[in-house]
């Protein structure tokens, strides 16, 4: 708390974060800017107001993008302040019970929140889909309103092998996280394809759980720590020379808090890579670019929470037509839940979000985060666009197996068929 | 500093003040809730201040209905753009009605034809700019917080920049403003024409009045055509003398520049320990300049200037023709706030001005103090206008070494004083520098600013307790008096 109290000082209350704030440009108000929060949760460390609903929608309005920490003068890290205090509000007000319910009963429990999954995915299935594109509405969380993409038949964590043998020259651990293990499975083979065809040996520990991201947002930082404990005995059971990502948020969770959480500095998250950060190191460039105009998105958590800006679109540059959109680093409005709150803000995000895709003249938009897929799918369905939304790896696969024509590269999948593979 | 124990909270008396702001701005956008009242009750000065409400109005009839209700009820009402400015000027110091100017977002239109632009008071700057430049205008007026501060605030704080030198401050391209009096009045100034001397120019009395005298709603703001070409040109020198001397000798031309800032010794430290850009070692003193104009002009220009900085004994001059090179020159400059805050996160900055020929004096003098006063001193700013930012970083937890600073700052303004200069050339008084105002100002010249302010806010609802230090208490008496001076 020292170091919190710290950063509050640092404060100048200059105001820069107003320029930046992605909530802040749609509602102008400043209560949802971080100097304004940062102000509200002085007060009440000082005791001069109280942790009320008001507070709450205050402090938890923030999409924990890190864009004021981009531009802020002295540095302040608002992340860290924010992160305390939906601490201090989950203590002094208590969680609600759903929240109790699904951070320490489901998120650790892999074979429970399978079912819980396979049930929403049922009742997903019921409701008809808005648009011709493959997104339904998920109407137990979402009332309704936002398209999300079918829940996958079957999880990627039961699908893909836990060990692939490669070439012995680098090992890597592969995290998922809960978006690429039961919305877009496809992604996670497609990571799994790509480490392989380089002869990467990877190894995806099936006790891997919920990185924590949504579990810290809320401020539960008990059920985050036992989470982050799982992960890294998962993690770290095996001797890895990195630990690769999908997913922006659950990279930037593993880098950031998990020193925190599991007190201690660790390996980990020195360890920490976006696929798109080990492919740019480590697997050379082989491929053949497609001839596709593909234009990139800047996950937040990527971007502004972890400074990786070259890799992904080095990765692209390499793999297609590249072409950069205006503003490529605004955030796309999906924010974890905070999209299921504010979906008005939400919105207003996605449809800038959706003028720059426009405006860019790119057949396909591909980005480092399954979240924000999730967003752009949803949002260029509401506009009518019809702009298929990928994974930056996807892109790079489909190059790869380009610039391989005639010597064709057997899926693991395949293999597993015919025996190659030994756990599957 | 914290003022909720000292400011006297308003006595909300009259309960039902939340209900009547929202019969005016409507239900959302007027609220009494604590939470709300102190993100809105700080600004760039880090003080903090409660207000009774929070009032957010869409249009100038709001503000004026609001206005003059809180006249009618003598509560005082603070106008506040982005809270960005460094006097605090929008801080809610006696309780009240925080009327924030956010919703007045809209350009109204952008005239190439006669290059003007009407813009409503919560525009941001940056934003604004953008959109007149993508026309090929261009707006001068460049404050640091350009990014963020609001059109309004710029008026109500005369906000100056960079740009300065060469093109003048805000009060210089306001053709014409619409404002609301305390009183709830709507009054328009000036006519939008270029040239206009009818009647008093009562735009140029209510532009820099920090809020006290109205709350600006909409402006007619003049802009140039912008700039074909920018040449940037980068000179260190082995003394401040050195560099303080070739500013001089830029400034009184042949080519005035469109900028000409300069860095001194601690600055430069800060910022090499901050991010090393490559300044040659030895660099005591910093000159950033630009030139603007056709591309041949501005080459002819930047050429002069970097001739004026060797003939000063400079070490090294850069003048890339390149853009992206350039830029990166001014990420030297951009990096000087940073920089400082990274060694001390606290600073008293003040931003004084001194006619230019005395710029030698007022560096020689600032290290003067600086050295008996055991206080670390860093200079940058406007060297083109006469206009430094003098910073005297302290250590939060060291009163000590706070009081020292703010003793230093003072003979600072005193040495400003004697050299003929001004103890602000940007930032305004509030309530920050408002015990030193009779340093500059006369008492016959400060009494005439009272009886103004007392002409149109008799109440003294709108924005008090800045510019003057203690306000008195009006009496029925006064009010009535047709005695202007005392």
């Amino acid at each position: 708390m020292d170091e919190v109290r710290r950063e509050l000082e640092r404060c100048t209350r200059c105001g820069k974060c107003r320029a930046v704030c992605p909530t802040f440009l749609v509602t102008r108000r400043e209560t949802d800017v971080a100097r304004g929060r940062i102000a509200l949760f002085e007060s009440i460390l000082r005791g001069e107001a109280a942790a009320t609903d008001r507070a709450g929608e205050i402090l938890m309005g923030c999409y924990r993008c890190a864009r004021c920490m981009d531009v802020c003068p002295s540095g302040v890290r608002v992340d860290m302040i924010v992160q305390a205090a939906r601490e201090l509000l989950a203590r002094r007000r208590g969680l609600g019970p759903a929240a109790r319910l699904v951070f320490r009963g489901i998120l650790p429990r892999r074979r429970l929140y399978d079912r819980m999954i396979a049930l929403a995915r049922v009742a997903q299935a019921v409701l008809p889909s808005r648009s011709a594109q493959p997104v339904r509405h998920l109407p137990l969380i979402y009332g309704g309103r936002r398209s999300v993409p079918r829940l996958a038949r079957r999880p990627a964590l039961r699908t893909l092998p836990e060990i692939i043998k490669g070439k012995g020259e680098i090992k890597i651990s592969l995290f998922l996280g809960c978006m690429l293990n039961y919305v877009y499975p496809e992604i996670a083979a497609s990571i799994m394809r790509v480490l392989d065809m380089h002869g990467v040996d990877i190894i995806l520990p099936k006790t891997q759980v919920c990185c924590g991201t949504p579990v810290l947002a809320s401020g539960d930082a008990a059920a985050a720590r036992a989470l982050a404990r799982r992960n890294a005995a998962a993690l770290e059971a095996d001797k890895v020379d990195a630990v690769v990502f999908g997913c922006a948020s659950c990279a930037l969770t593993v880098a950031r808090d998990y020193p925190r959480l599991l007190d201690r500095p660790g390996a980990l998250p020195d360890k920490v890579f976006d696929i798109t950060e080990f492919i740019d190191r480590f697997l050379g460039y082989s491929n053949l670019p497609i001839d596709e105009t593909v234009t990139y998105h800047d996950p937040c958590h990527l971007r502004w929470g972890r400074g990786v800006t070259g890799p992904p679109r080095e990765v692209l540059r390499r793999s297609s037509d590249y072409v950069e959109m205006e503003r490529a680093g605004d955030c796309c409005g999906l924010g974890g839940s905070f999209s299921l709150t504010h979906y008005d803000v939400s919105c207003a995000l996605g449809e800038a979000k959706v003028e720059s895709i426009r405006s860019s003249g790119a057949a396909v938009v591909a980005t480092a985060c399954p979240g924000c897929i999730l967003q752009l799918q949803d949002q260029l369905a509401r506009a009518g666009l019809g702009v298929p939304v990928v994974h930056a790896v996807q892109v790079y696969e489909m190059s790869y197996l380009r610039g391989r024509a005639g010597h064709e590269y057997v899926p693991f999948d395949s293999r597993a068929r015919s025996g190659r593979s030994s756990r599957f | 500093m914290v003022h909720y124990a000292r400011a006297a909270r308003f006595p909300m008396k009259e309960k039902d003040l939340v209900r009547l702001c929202r019969g005016i701005v409507g239900k959302e956008h007027a609220t009494d809730a604590l939470e709300d009242r102190i993100c809105h009750g700080c600004d760039a000065t880090r003080e903090q201040a409660l207000p009774d409400l929070v009032v957010r109005p869409g249009c100038a009839e709001e503000v004026g209905a609001i206005l003059s209700l809180a006249n009618e009820r003598r509560v005082p009402v603070y106008p506040r753009g982005a809270g960005s400015g460094l006097t605090g000027g929008a801080l809610p110091l006696r309780g009240g009605i925080l009327l924030d100017t956010s919703r007045l977002n809209r350009i109204i239109s952008i005239d190439p034809a006669d290059s003007t632009a009407v813009v409503e008071a919560g525009v941001v700057l940056g934003e604004f700019q953008a959109a007149v430049e993508r026309r090929g205008l261009f707006y001068p007026p460049d404050p640091a917080s350009s990014d963020f501060c609001t059109i309004g605030g710029n008026l109500a704080e005369c906000a100056g920049g960079l740009h300065c030198v060469k093109y003048g401050v805000t009060r210089d391209y306001v053709l014409s403003a619409e404002a609301v009096l305390p009183c709830g009045d709507i009054i328009h100034t000036g006519s939008g024409t270029l040239k206009s001397v009818v009647g008093y120019d009562i735009g140029r009395l209510l532009i820099g009045s920090e809020g006290t005298l109205c709350v600006f709603t909409r402006a007619t703001l003049r802009l140039i055509p912008l700039p074909e070409c920018v040449r940037t040109m980068l000179a260190s020198f082995r003394t401040v003398a050195d560099g303080v001397r070739a500013a001089v000798r830029i400034a009184s031309g042949p080519v005035l520049p469109r900028t000409l800032e300069i860095m001194d010794e601690l600055t430069i430290r800060c910022i090499r320990a901050y991010k090393p850009f490559g300044l040659p070692a030895g660099a005591a003193a910093v000159l950033l300049a630009e030139s603007d104009g056709p591309p041949a002009a501005a080459a002819a220009g930047i050429a002069r200037m970097a001739e004026a900085c060797r003939a000063e004994g400079a070490i090294e001059v850069e003048t890339p023709s390149d853009k992206a090179e350039a830029d990166l020159l001014w990420e030297v400059r951009r990096a000087a706030s940073p920089a400082l805050y990274s060694l001390s996160p606290r600073k008293i900055n003040e931003d004084v001005c001194v006619p230019r020929s005395r710029l030698p004096s007022l560096f020689e003098g600032v290290a003067g103090i600086a050295a008996r006063g055991g206080i670390a001193v860093a200079c940058f700013g406007h060297a083109g206008d006469g206009n430094i930012h003098v910073n005297a970083l302290y250590d939060a937890a060291d009163p000590d070494e706070r009081s020292r600073a703010e003793r230093g700052i003072e003979e600072v303004f005193r040495l400003v004083l004697d050299l003929g200069g001004s103890i602000s050339g940007e930032h305004g008084i509030g309530t920050a520098k408002a015990r030193f105002l009779s340093w500059e100002v006369g008492g016959r010249e400060i009494a005439l600013m009272r009886a103004i302010k007392r002409l149109l806010d008799p109440n003294d609802i709108l924005n008090p307790g800045k510019i003057f230090p203690d306000e008195p208490r009006i009496s029925a008496d006064e009010r009535g008096s047709s005695r202007i001076l005392p």
